[in-house]
């Protein structure tokens, strides 16, 4: 994982962009590309230092859901300022192949 | 929507369980097509090795495989729990130890010890349709998936009587049908109405899925399985008969098989993964064994006093292409697909978001992939061909593409055997699991305490 280098200062809340930071270094095993270009992560709130993610997975039978869940809790508790982190799943509207960023779709090309 | 249900250890070790012993078989066919059985290559196809040898195929390959995807993939496709799990490791016994006695029965033409241990299969296979069904069941909307799947069980347990009325016949006489058209009808049940329409069902979920499509036209998919179904029953009752409108039933079967084909391709051309991985090019290659397949049908059902004997041997070849060509190679696609992921499952959760982990096609090699996959199909298609004209080719000739299809196997095999001596070494191995205990225990920690992680734009 690609550690980000600057650091916060110690009591300022967490930045939206910061946290989609850290999620861009958690990848879906499957496809390869990382969970912000997948478009899975659908909305980022900061509130008092509470993170609240809304995740839908490409699939509603993806069977790495519980994991992708557990693993954007972990990463986003890293952040710097960062006391909770709450991964709510939304599967409606489900998610479709549209909402992969520019970066994504040109990843997805370029893969073998 | 309601989420699927998360993978459980159940969920992970059984199907495994059922995969190396399905790989095992595989290798096992492999290595004694060429070295053992070449010979019933060169022959008519009803002999006891070719007839052990199938056994090997498709109980200890094809069903073993077919019996662990479903254990995993119900659950997850449908959104419900195994009905019991426990029911479903009591059946891996059943069934691995009825196939080795029965593949042994067949081999050594001892029918009474065939008798006792397909017993075993089918009471085996018997839990199994129950354990399905019961866990289908409960699925909250029925779908095209829960629908072909339920339909290919009854196909199994239609192939599993056919089989026993065979194997009694042989003991006390009794049948009015002659033994090959019974053998023919059986061999059709299992591979159209079991292997095929399995594999039907389970395309519509898992395709979508790992090309990142859709299904493109419901009506398609269904009107593909009405006739795929009026299809099997006609053909079995067909050759049972051998009623002279055999070509037609064949026809409708084909003509269910190609609009899934056609359904298929719709789905990988909309595709939005540009680029198709091994496993996905295979399980599309595979589906292209089926106009020849048919073509092959539908020769082979045409009324004929006496049939020439290149239309005799190419039974072989329409056999070894239908089993090999698209069952097994589709099954080969998904297997790279699937035991990767089950081993990343065992392994790498605890470590998602700490650290990089692996993507599912780090866990094997991708050239052995493509070597593997060519060498076995080159040499599937050499050994069909020249069976097919065999006497014209000599022994020899169809033995080396016999073995060269024998070594494609083994490639597969080997490679699909990477990931899963990752988990041996893993969990096998004491030491190796004191690391992992102790590198989960520091991850926790390091959960407990972050505040290290520092951001690129953000406010310094």
């Amino acid at each position: 994982m690609t550690q980000p280098t600057v650091s916060m200062p110690e009591e300022s809340p967490p930045s939206v962009e910061a946290v989609r930071s850290v999620l861009r270094t958690v990848n879906d095993p499957e496809i390869g590309l990382n969970l912000v270009d997948l478009g899975v992560v659908r909305d980022i709130q900061i509130a008092d230092k509470i993170v609240r993610i809304s995740l839908t997975p490409t699939s509603p039978i993806c069977p790495l859901y519980q994991v992708l869940m557990d693993g954007i809790r972990t990463a986003v508790l890293a952040v710097t300022n960062v006391q909770e982190c709450l991964v709510q799943l939304v599967w409606d509207p489900p998610w479709d192949p549209s909402m992969i960023s520019e970066e994504g779709k040109a990843f997805l090309a370029n893969r073998q | 929507m309601n989420p699927p249900p998360h993978q459980t250890a159940e969920t992970i070790d059984l199907p495994l369980r059922y995969f190396v012993f399905g790989l095992i078989a595989l290798a096992i066919f492999g290595a004694a097509l060429p070295l053992f059985a070449a010979d019933a290559l060169a022959q008519h196809h009803y002999t006891h090795r070719a007839v052990a040898l199938t056994h090997l195929l498709t109980l200890g390959w094809i069903t073993s495989v077919i019996l662990g995807a479903t254990i995993q993939l119900v659950p997850v496709a449908l959104g419900v729990k195994l009905h019991s799990p426990r029911l479903a490791r009591r059946v891996f016994w059943f069934h691995a130890i009825g196939v080795i006695g029965m593949v042994a029965g067949f081999w050594f033409w001892n029918f009474k010890t065939l008798l006792w241990f397909a017993t075993l299969v089918s009471v085996g296979l018997a839990l199994f349709i129950y354990n399905l069904l019961r866990t289908l069941r409960r699925v909250p909307r029925q779908d095209a998936v829960s629908v072909h799947i339920a339909t290919s069980l009854i196909y199994l347990a239609l192939t599993f009587l056919a089989g026993q009325y065979l194997m009694h016949d042989k003991l006390i006489v009794f049948s009015p049908f002659s033994v090959l058209s019974a053998i023919h009808a059986h061999a059709h049940l299992a591979a159209m109405g079991w292997f095929t329409l399995l594999i039907m069902g389970v395309s519509y979920r898992l395709i979508p899925m790992f090309t990142l499509s859709d299904i493109q036209s419901p009506r398609r998919v269904w009107t593909a399985y009405a006739l795929l179904n009026i299809g099997i029953l006609s053909v079995f009752t067909g050759i049972l008969l051998r009623q002279n409108w055999l070509p037609l039933a064949a026809s409708v079967a084909g003509l269910g098989l190609m609009l899934w084909f056609w359904e298929i391709n719709a789905i990988f051309r909309k595709r939005k993964r540009a680029q198709l991985d091994g496993a996905l090019q295979q399980a599309r290659i595979a589906l292209f064994h089926l106009p020849a397949i048919f073509v092959l049908g539908l020769w082979q059902s045409w009324p004929d006093g006496h049939p020439s004997l290149l239309k005799m041997q190419a039974q072989t070849g329409y056999g070894l292409l239908m089993l090999l060509g698209f069952v097994t190679f589709f099954m080969m696609g998904m297997l790279y697909k699937v035991i990767p992921f089950l081993v990343w499952y065992k392994i790498y959760p605890p470590l998602v978001g700490r650290q990089p982990v692996p993507k599912l096609q780090d866990l094997y090699s991708a050239a052995l992939e493509r070597w593997g996959a060519a060498i076995f199909i080159g040499g599937l298609w050499a050994t069909s061909i020249s069976a097919s004209l065999a006497p014209a080719v000599s022994f020899r000739v169809i033995q080396t593409c016999a073995a060269l299809m024998g070594i494609g196997i083994w490639l597969v095999v080997i490679n699909l055997w990477f990931p899963m001596s990752r988990l041996i070494l893993q969990h096998g191995c004491p030491l190796a699991r004191c690391l992992l205990y102790w590198e989960k225990q520091k991850s926790k920690h390091a959960v407990r305490a972050p505040l290290s992680i520092v951001h690129a734009g953000g406010p310094k």
